[in-house]
């Protein structure tokens, strides 16, 4: 086994890429990843900033009777400031009541009472027109009834208290494997490509060196053995790499995997060998240490943006889907988003999705192979 | 000689693999990331939709299908009438954001919180409002249920809406803008070779250097002036590939957004220059620094800009990656230039203590031995 120790040594020495990938992976995960079994639903809480010009009490009681409902922010008094916090959606939503707004109010007037400070037309500027619209429709249409303004505003903001019933669709959670949970799986891939072209491939190079693999080449060791030995110590860094995430995730999800849970540890098992067969064919390229860096972060990156691992698949355009086809994470993603009920779940297309990135493995480790073989015989000759 | 060893210095950096892959290729594969993921989403998600709901009637409700109707005709939802089966398809393959069960009761089924379900439960509510409104009237008051519907079918224009800026809102292109900083901040690794060309004690270049005939202060000048140029040039391919390739928005007005990237490039040649003449600095640490900079500037989270401004304000005013974003984000935003000016100004402050340091510090070095 003088292979299979000179490979951990190596191993060994270049571990550092990998424990820094893991350790903030995991770190990361553990403070954004939530296992909430079922969650109700929750009206959206709006930061609105109100800017009271009228003062009066009728004005007063709005802003009170918004704070109900949503978070209010403290007027920003200087403008620059005001219009970054709405660009960055730090504030939701801005708006005057303007002076005279009781005095309309009492006389019925129904129009321009409020002006809202707009960044985005956002639907959360929608939202707080409708209701702003709402509110005074309903104050004006108690004292059409005949109630006096005080009388009225205080039966509007009853009559608005009274929220319709929401149930969150079934299913959602029940297969044991929640959307926030699938966060952690989703975002697997981009580290595993990461740890195992920066890790392994370098090991791999630093096995194949052409004076390395001459010296071995007339020593007493069989090929057949150095080839087993090299791919044994692939395989183990492979596994312990993918059981530290298989056993962190079973923390984070709060105990042993259940249901749809399973197949998505199948699928990131799948991918971390992609991940190794993608590192092994890197290796076969004379290429600087530099170099490789380059390629992983192309690699990793374009992935993880290009097929959804960053930003959803739904999000992405329908060219970019298209393409993204042609690349193993697409499937990885497209299977996970279907175990978690992101997108419509059925098991023979998860099936098919697994199936095709067992098939992009192959697909890689082939040519893997194919130039190992014309690089030993290029060696044997020497 | 200056004209010489300038030549030479640009020739070295030109012929520099690493500094072309950091400074033209990995912003340019990066762009092209961001164009993909960020593309379309402030489209997609910030700006308002018409809200797509599924309505299963469960019973015949005429009323509540003319308040529909009249919902769908200002264009705040769209609205499928279907049956329960094909609607929870609909809902699961978020096609919908919500059913609405209509029957005697109304009742509303959403996939999870959010701003739509939000939305359509507001409808709903609204609705029973009405309802609850004159069904009250015509028990309590029924001569007034005229004057009460006639109320409530007004259209109501409460809030007029006041745009606080004409510039390019879309909050995905700050992300463009970090990346503009960041390209810009990588200038240090310039920096960093032209501070260690020229000391003796951090490489053999640096021995030969001083041993040379040419003055210190020609090398040095002519080593920091080599690296502006190709930092410029940096700059220049990555503004013209993010505004013509990718055909980012970046906002205001182009001469001065080239302006402001170059002015960033010198910064980060000065900051690598200043920082590399007083430490010696692995590539590594120096990469992780400039990555930690970016990251307070918000190239990763987008608002973290905003968290900062909280926290630490002083840290937006000196942090240069921060800077160089800002100023960019000013011209797109502002009308007015003078947030632009102050930030800008503020980079060329820097720019020039940082050379100055730089200079004080590898001037007129004596060494026992090398």
């Amino acid at each position: 086994m003088q292979v299979f120790k000179t490979f951990m040594k190596v191993l060994r020495r270049k571990l550092l890429p990998t424990l820094v990938y893991i350790s903030l992976f995991i770190a990361i995960s553990a403070a954004m990843t939530k296992y909430a079994a079922y969650e109700n639903f929750t009206e959206v809480k709006l930061n609105i900033c109100i800017f009271d010009e009228d003062a009066t009490p009728e004005s007063g009681q709005l802003a009170e009777f918004i704070g109900e409902n949503h978070n209010i922010i403290p007027p920003v008094s200087d403008r620059d400031m005001l219009i970054d916090r709405l660009y960055y959606e730090d504030i939701d939503f801005a708006f005057i009541i303007k002076k005279g707004y009781s005095e309309k109010l009492a006389a019925g007037e129904t129009d321009g009472l409020f002006e809202s400070l707009d960044v985005h037309k956002s639907y959360s500027s929608s939202l707080m027109e409708q209701f702003l619209n709402e509110y005074i429709t309903a104050v004006n249409s108690y004292k059409a009834g005949g109630a006096p303004l005080d009388e009225a505003i205080a039966m509007a903001r009853e009559a608005l208290s009274e929220k319709t019933e929401v149930s969150i669709a079934a299913d959602e959670n029940d297969h044991g494997y929640s959307m926030d949970f699938s966060e952690y799986f989703t975002y697997m891939p981009y580290i595993l490509l990461s740890v195992m072209v920066s890790t392994l491939s370098p090991v791999l190079m630093s096995m194949n060196r052409k004076d390395i693999r001459s010296r071995t080449n007339c020593s007493s060791i069989k090929n057949t053995s150095y080839t087993v030995e090299i791919f044994l110590g692939s395989i183990i860094f492979v596994i312990t790499v993918w059981l530290i995430f298989f056993i962190t995730g079973i923390f984070l999800c709060g105990g042993l995997y259940q249901g749809r849970a399973w197949t998505a540890v199948l699928n990131s098992f799948i991918f971390a060998i992609i991940s190794a067969a993608i590192a092994i064919l890197l290796s076969l390229f004379d290429i600087s240490i530099n170099a490789l860096n380059l390629i992983n972060q192309m690699i990793s990156l374009g992935m993880s943006f290009f097929c959804g691992i960053f930003v959803r698949q739904s999000l992405l355009g329908e060219g970019v889907l298209r393409a993204a086809r042609f690349l193993p994470a697409y499937w990885y993603i497209k299977a996970n988003d279907m175990l978690c009920g992101r997108e419509l779940y059925s098991a023979s297309q998860v099936t098919v999705c697994l199936l095709i990135e067992a098939a992009f493995a192959a697909a890689i480790i082939m040519p893997a192979l194919l130039i190992r073989k014309i690089k030993r015989s290029g060696t044997a000759e020497m | 000689m200056f004209l010489h060893d300038l030549k030479y210095n640009i020739i070295c950096i030109i012929r520099s693999r690493d500094l072309i892959f950091w400074l033209i290729l990995f912003p340019i594969a990066l762009g092209t990331c961001f164009k993909v993921a960020f593309g379309s989403i402030y489209k997609n998600v910030t700006e308002f939709h018409t809200v797509p709901a599924a309505i299963v009637e469960t019973e015949e409700n005429a009323p509540f299908r003319s308040f529909i109707q009249t919902v769908e005709d200002s264009g705040v939802i769209s609205a499928e009438y279907t049956d329960e089966e094909y609607a929870v398809e609909l809902l699961k393959a978020g096609k919908v954001s919500g059913i609405i069960y209509s029957g005697e009761e109304l009742t509303l089924t959403v996939s999870g919180t959010g701003i739509a379900g939000s939305t359509l439960r507001s409808l709903i509510d609204n609705y029973k409002m009405r309802e609850k409104m004159i069904t009250d009237t015509v028990k309590n008051a029924p001569e007034k249920t005229e004057a009460v519907i006639k109320a409530l079918s007004e259209e109501t224009s409460a809030c007029i809406s006041t745009p606080l800026t004409k510039g390019n809102t879309d909050n995905f292109t700050p992300y463009f803008y970090n990346l503009i900083a960041m390209v810009a901040m990588y200038g240090c690794l310039i920096g960093r070779q032209t501070a260690m060309n020229s000391l003796p004690n951090y490489s053999a270049i640096g021995i030969r250097r001083s041993c040379s005939a040419i003055r210190s202060s020609a090398e040095i000048s002519s080593g920091l002036i080599a690296g502006f140029a190709a930092e410029a040039l940096c700059m220049t391919v990555c503004v013209t590939f993010i505004e013509f390739v990718l055909k980012v928005d970046l906002g205001g007005d182009l001469l001065l957004i080239y302006l402001t990237a170059i002015l960033g490039g010198i910064l980060g040649v000065a900051l690598g220059f200043c920082v590399c003449s007083s430490f010696r600095i692995a590539d590594g640490i120096l990469t992780a620094s400039i990555l930690l900079l970016c990251f307070m500037s918000g190239l990763m989270i987008n608002n973290m800009k905003m968290i900062v401004a909280e926290k630490a304000p002083w840290f937006n005013m000196i942090n240069p990656p921060a800077l160089i974003s800002d100023s960019l984000y000013c011209l797109s935003i502002y009308s007015d230039l003078s947030r632009y000016a102050e930030k800008t100004i503020s980079i060329a402050v820097i720019t020039a203590v940082l050379c100055i340091i730089g200079v004080v510090i590898t001037r007129r070095r004596r060494y026992a031995s090398l």
